[in-house]
């Protein structure tokens, strides 16, 4: 167990927008507090008065600085225009260590950008994969390595990400024996996202008379939908008590309209339109079999919250998929229209057959991940991060990025250290107005007990 | 803090299982084992890429033809009616050589439908052009040649840079993607551009159809055609520039020579170049990329 | 220590009677020997038909409260009260006015409410109505046991019922003289004029009605002339008037503040219709007098702006402007199309302008019935002189329109998508060969000929554009004049007493005395409330001419509509049945 250490989450994705990393930060907060250490969380605002200081369950203060964001939740990058708002509230809330989210998240990056120059040392958690050959991609690698150059530790949420990551942030090192060799940098840490379990429990137990394939994603290339388009005629065709039920909105609906309507699937194919958060689970146990066709995916939490419930899932073989559940819960299937075909012939098979047990293999993914861990390896790494001596000035200079980003990143970072300083001078570190009272851990366990009696789903929380 | 030491098999890339590892291990052998370098790199050779390149020379090739026989029949060099008869001529020619891969490739039932369709598609063109001449003549009569020349070129220009010049794999498939339709635009707007520099209606007319002949209908079959063989392509390439450079030739020795000169360099210069550029190709696949779906 | 409410012109001492429900609020003071004379005066009192009345309005019968003196100590005017159910003790006194009811003046909680269409004695008709009409958002008021509520302000008000009960005067008829002479001589009108009045009314009002087609849907004559929708606004007024008269006069039943906006509306309304009257008489003499000038200048700025100057362009149009070439015969076709057509419209202008003076005379004297009515024909006859740039306009708006739908699909056509009707949405599609040919070939067509078009087709939006403008100005102008609540206005300049809109303590320092002392008083209303209608039609005005909105519509080929005639015409006289939607 480390000392209590005060921690800042740095990302643009967080509440009131619901997703993957959204959750994620929540829950990994929610289990540290619980430890006992003291989190916050920094983001930008939205529209049109989610600004200014929220407090969450459990004691979880959030930020939200007035940004605005210009798509989904991302920001242009800039990179000094938030230093005064992060400097004041990392300074009044005593941060010892912030950690950023999400690559595409650039108020994490000028997080880790501006917090050496006040001691605190940073964290960096990155969730998704990026390809290497499209115009998009080589703008935000090259800004990913530059805020990878200077960063304490990385986490990633899959083995495959952690290569991915490796490979966009060029975390290499030229090793000392053999000076033309790369090695890897040793704070590269794989430390994969968990689910709460009790929120998908399976349901009651189904007839093997009609199988039901749950279809759940966003509707747009990245998942896949033209595969998906492609193979439910034929699968239709082949089995008559086989149904779809596809849930979620984008711009591929058109083709899936206009390819139920072409075979006349209207009541083999169900379309849900945008399913809540809170509704995925009663959407799930209506099916027996989870099919996820992305062409890219780094961990796939939508996987296992259909493992959670007790479906067989057939997926893709991409990207981080492989890792995430044994070979006996999942089929796999290359991203070709025959294959998946084939994937799912034998999924059907196996669940008429019986051999797939929904309750087993549920209490199977409750011990594969649990959000207790991931906060235990999480406060590991902040443990190593903290006892390290931090990086010198000359040192960050030092790492060149290449002869055109190198010196461009040598400015911005001699430049940010001069805006630095007058800040430091026009709002002085004695006018600020420091926080003296959080959530006190004593009384936060006296209203636990106090509450313990009553069943509030913040138990899942707390527990 | 202890570094567990296991040896390298019990690792496993998995993450349902909490390994003995710590979160922070390399494991030296499978780290980064999926990485492919230059994985759908075919080194290319010199004479394949100089038969793919002959799509090219056809197409400017054509667009030499065409422009060539515009200032005959401006300068009335040329009798329009003539040149219906060999526009009608060789679109007879096309369609039997389009009949004759049809009748390798396509069921029988399809081609008695395809033939019928076709028979429709030309009948309504013909008409329908037939009907908009006196238009087309008129469309941009007041615009001052100059800019008729530069619109042209540009037009032109365009259409040879968004054009198609890959080969069809299945037949009968008519889309293509938005830069193929946009560059038949551009061509079009070209040939009608010319057009308004002519007087008589039946010389607009002809004009225009063999611009319809030559711009959209001849990519078709030349797309069909690169699927076959390669000395069918190789005899059309030459046919079609041995063609363009004797009209040219009618006309002014300099543009000869610069036409000659430009097809042998992207026939025969240009594949060479990109051989010796290949050298320095590096690309990074692995499975962290976008699948490509593969869909029937 | 209780607070005691004071009328604040008691001075004698005497025996006070008053209310002690929900607070102790003293009406007066008798002055009699003893409590039981006291008691009996107020129980003579309780066979007057107005006790009923007035018990209902203050919630209980006023009774003898107890027995006050008037200290002189240092000269203050603070009462001693010897209240008869309580132990004498310290009482904080908060005074008020007492107002005679003749003088119209009262205290109210709320804004007086002048908005005539949502009165609350009118809209008694469904209980729908009154559910959807109440506000949810407000949190529900905790009762009060002892305070400051209607109740107490309805007791405020009727101070001095009592009082003139007991003096025995028939307080509902001693008011102002002025508006007494008013009502009596609107009596006698309305009893001589009151059924012919209203029947002429309603007839006009039926015969502007009239739908142009047979069809149930189709609109009616006073959407189509200002004129009529004028002379329809005079005989609803007229009607107004006939009806309102009659109960203004009788206004026994009523309570005061649902009264007294009757009232005010319905002298405003007199007012304005004798407002434009006058102005209408003046500006018609002037009409009248300089007809022939008139008539003259009107016939030149017609030929020279709205046909020459339009042939002008036309013709500028088609002879390369600005050194842009458009398609020859596309524009010669369109020029010579709508000279022609501008040049007949000229020369029907041209027989009808030498009857111009007689128009005019017309017109001057058609506005002695008011400056609206001149306004009106003002509007009818801009729309009827520039008939013909409004035909030229739809041509080429159509054309312009239909040019750009066509580039919509030919995009679509491009794509490889096609717009699926049954379903409303856009599908992906296989085209065949020769419909790509004829798109391509229809869309160099289109891009050659769309400058063209697009030229005249801005001519002829911009000329539409400032004819529109300059009728909303006129329509504006004609609103206001309908509308202006000029004795609202004069009222809160002069007696903001009668116009209340909530009460405010104020404290007053007097000499001798360590606190200042409250005083209620009375707020008045503000001039939003005064200005209802006004701001509902500019904010409708406002939406309807939105220069964005206008815009837009003019790049997409919309058609350029003037705004509705109804939607900027306040009604008087709320209807029965309101509709709901």
């Amino acid at each position: 167990m480390m000392d209590p250490i005060s921690i800042a989450m740095i990302s643009d994705f967080f509440h009131p927008n619901v997703g993957g990393v959204e959750n994620h930060i929540y829950m990994l907060s929610a289990k540290l507090i619980h430890k006992g250490h003291k989190v916050i969380v920094i983001t930008h605002s939205h529209a049109p008065d989610r600004v200014g200081v929220r407090w969450l369950l459990p004691s979880l203060k959030v930020y939200y600085i007035p940004f605005l964001p210009i798509a989904s939740s991302a920001t242009l990058p800039n990179f000094f225009t938030s230093l005064p708002y992060l400097r004041t509230i990392l300074l009044r809330e005593h941060i010892h260590l912030i950690h950023a989210h999400a690559s595409l998240s650039s108020i994490g990056h000028e997080g880790i950008l501006h917090s050496h120059l006040m001691g605190i040392r940073t964290v960096f958690t990155d969730h998704s994969l990026f390809g290497f050959d499209d115009a998009a991609s080589i703008l935000t690698n090259k800004l990913l390595a530059g805020t990878l150059r200077n960063v304490d530790a990385v986490i990633c949420v899959s083995h495959t990400g952690r290569e991915n990551t490796v490979l966009r942030g060029e975390l290499f090192e030229r090793s000392e024996d053999d000076p033309s060799r790369l090695v890897v940098r040793e704070n590269v840490y794989v430390i994969p996202n968990a689910l709460v379990a009790d929120q998908f429990k399976p349901g009651p137990p189904r007839s093997t008379e009609t199988i039901n394939i749950i279809v759940l994603s966003r509707l747009a290339y990245r998942k896949g939908i033209d595969l998906l388009v492609a193979t439910a005629p034929r699968i239709c065709a082949a089995f008559p008590n086989v149904k779809f039920i596809v849930g979620g909105d984008g711009p591929k609906l058109i083709d899936l309209l206009q390819m139920r309507e072409k075979y006349l699937l209207q009541d083999r194919i169900e379309l849900l339109g945008p399913v809540r958060h809170g509704d995925v689970r009663s959407v799930l146990i209506q099916g027996s079999i989870f099919m996820n066709t992305s062409l890219t995916e780094s961990f796939g939490i939508a996987i296992l919250e259909a493992a959670c419930a007790g479906l067989y899932v057939v997926s893709t073989k991409v990207g981080g998929v492989p890792e995430i559940l044994p070979e006996d819960m999942i089929s796999f299937a290359a991203p070709e229209e025959d294959d998946v075909v084939r994937a799912i012939s034998e999924a059907i098979e196996i669940v008429m057959a019986g051999k797939h047990d929904p309750l087993r293999a549920h209490e199977r993914v409750r011990t594969f991940y649990d959000w207790e861990d991931v906060a235990t390896r999480t406060e590991v790494v902040y443990d190593t991060v903290i006892k390290s001596p931090q990086m010198e000035l000359w040192e960050r200079i030092q790492r060149q990025l290449g002869p055109f980003a190198g010196p461009i990143y040598t400015i911005i970072l001699i430049v940010d250290c001069v805006f630095f300083l007058f800040l430091e001078w026009w709002m002085p570190r004695e006018d600020l107005h420091y926080v003296t009272h959080h959530w006190d851990q004593a009384k936060y366990k006296e209203v636990r007990s106090l509450f313990a009696c009553s069943e509030i789903s913040a138990h899942n929380v707390l527990d | 803090m202890t570094v567990l030491v296991q040896t390298p098999k019990d690792w496993t890339k998995i993450l349902w299982k909490r390994q003995s590892f710590q979160d922070n291990y390399i494991p030296p052998a499978s780290f980064l084992s999926s990485l492919r370098r230059n994985s759908n790199f075919k080194p290319q050779t010199y004479w394949p890429l100089v038969l793919l390149s002959c799509a090219i020379t056809q197409h400017i090739s054509t667009i030499f033809i065409f422009l060539s026989i515009f200032v005959w029949i401006q300068q009335s060099k040329l009798d329009p009616r003539t040149m219906v008869w060999i526009t009608g001529g060789s679109s007879l020619v096309g369609y039997a050589i389009w009949e004759v891969l049809d009748s390798i490739s396509v069921k029988t039932s399809e081609r008695y439908a395809n033939r019928l369709k076709a028979l429709k598609s030309s009948i309504l063109i013909f008409l329908a052009l037939m009907s908009l001449t006196p238009v087309l003549r008129t469309l941009t009569a007041a615009t001052s040649s100059d800019s008729i020349w530069a619109l042209t070129s540009i037009l032109f220009i365009l259409n040879t840079l968004l054009a198609d010049y890959s080969a069809l794999k299945n037949a009968g498939q008519v889309q293509g993607r938005l830069t193929s339709v946009l560059s038949m635009n551009a061509a079009m707007s070209a040939s009608i551009v010319l057009a308004s520099r002519l007087t008589a209606d039946i010389a607009v007319f002809a004009l225009i159809l063999f611009s319809v002949q030559v711009f959209t209908l001849y990519p078709f079959l030349r797309h069909r055609l690169k699927a076959s063989s390669t000395i069918i392509q190789g005899t059309t390439t030459m046919l079609l520039s041995i063609l363009a450079v004797a009209l040219t030739a009618s006309l002014s020795w300099t543009i000869t020579f610069l036409l000659s000169i430009g097809l042998l360099l992207i026939t025969f210069l240009a594949p060479a170049f990109l051989v010796w550029a290949q050298k320095y190709k590096n690309e990074i696949r692995g499975p962290w990329d976008v699948a490509v779906p593969k869909v029937n | 220590m209780p607070t005691i409410f004071w009328p604040d012109d008691v001075r004698q001492a005497g025996f006070c009677y008053g209310w002690v429900n929900p607070a102790i609020c003293v009406s007066g003071t008798l002055q009699v020997g003893t409590l039981e004379d006291a008691q009996e005066k107020l129980r003579q009192l309780s066979h007057v038909p107005q006790w009923e009345q007035l018990v209902k309005l203050c919630g209980s019968e006023p009774i003898i409260l107890g027995t006050c003196e008037f200290s002189q100590t240092n000269g203050s005017r603070l009462p001693v009260l010897q209240l008869s159910m309580s132990e004498p003790v310290d009482n904080i006194f908060v005074y008020y006015y007492r107002h005679s009811p003749s003088t119209l003046r009262f205290y109210a909680l709320e804004t007086l409410g002048l908005d005539t269409a949502n009165r609350a004695d009118v809209a008694s008709g469904s209980e729908y109505l009154k559910l959807s009409q109440h506000d949810f958002t407000e949190p529900r008021k905790r009762q009060v046991k002892s305070g400051l509520d209607d109740t107490v302000i309805n007791q405020f008000n009727s101070a001095l019922v009592p009082d003139g009960l007991l003096q025995n005067t028939r307080l509902h008829t001693r008011q102002n003289p002025l508006g007494f002479a008013w009502l009596t001589f609107l009596r006698l009108v309305n009893r001589r004029f009151s059924s012919p009045v209203s029947s002429i009314s309603r007839l006009l009002a039926c015969l502007c009605s009239v739908p142009i087609f047979p069809f149930r849907t189709s609109p009616r004559l006073k959407d189509i002339s200002a004129t009529i929708q004028q002379i329809d606004v005079r005989a609803e007024q007229g009607e107004f008037f006939v009806t309102e008269a009659v109960t203004v006069h009788r206004r026994s039943s009523t309570h005061i503040s649902v009264h007294s906006a009757r009232y005010t509306n319905f002298f405003n309304t007199v007012w304005l219709m004798l407002n434009d009257i006058t102005i209408g008489l003046a500006f018609g003499s002037f009409l009248c007098e300089n007809h022939l000038v008139l008539s003259r200048f009107l016939n030149r700025t017609v030929e020279d702006i709205f046909i020459i100057w339009v042939q002008r362009a036309l013709v500028w149009l088609d002879s390369w402007p600005a050194g842009l070439k458009l398609n020859t015969e596309l524009s010669r076709f369109y020029s010579h199309t709508f000279i022609g057509l501008v040049t007949a419209w000229g020369g029907l202008l041209l027989r009808f302008a030498s009857c111009s003076p007689a128009l005019i005379y017309i017109i001057g004297i058609v506005s002695c019935g008011g400056v609206t009515l001149a306004i009106s024909v003002f509007i009818d006859l801009l729309a009827v002189l520039t008939a013909h740039i409004y035909i030229c306009y739809a041509v080429s708006g159509a054309v312009y329109q239909r040019m750009l739908k066509t580039a919509g699909s030919l995009w679509n056509l491009f794509r490889g998508k096609r717009y699926n009707v049954l379903r409303n949405r856009t599908d992906s599609w296989e085209y065949d060969i020769d419909q790509l040919i004829f798109g391509t070939i229809l869309f160099t067509l289109l891009a050659f000929l769309f400058p063209t078009v697009l030229a005249y087709y801005a001519l002829f939006a911009m000329m539409r554009f400032g004819i529109l403008i300059l009728q909303a100005c006129m329509e504006t102008l004609l609103a206001l004049l309908n509308h202006f609540p000029l004795f609202a206005l004069m009222l809160r300049i002069k007696d903001p007493w009668r116009l209340p809109g909530g009460i405010y303590f104020s404290a007053i320092n007097t000499p001798g005395l360590s606190h200042p002392q409250l005083v209620i008083k009375n707020q008045p209303v503000p001039f939003s409330t005064i200005f209802f209608q006004y701001i509902q039609l500019l904010s409708r005005l406002a939406t309807h001419y939105n220069p964005l909105r206008l815009l837009r519509c003019i790049f997409s080929g919309q058609y350029l509509a003037a705004i509705s005639r109804y939607s900027i015409r306040y009604n008087k006289i709320p209807e029965e049945h309101i509709s709901i939607i």
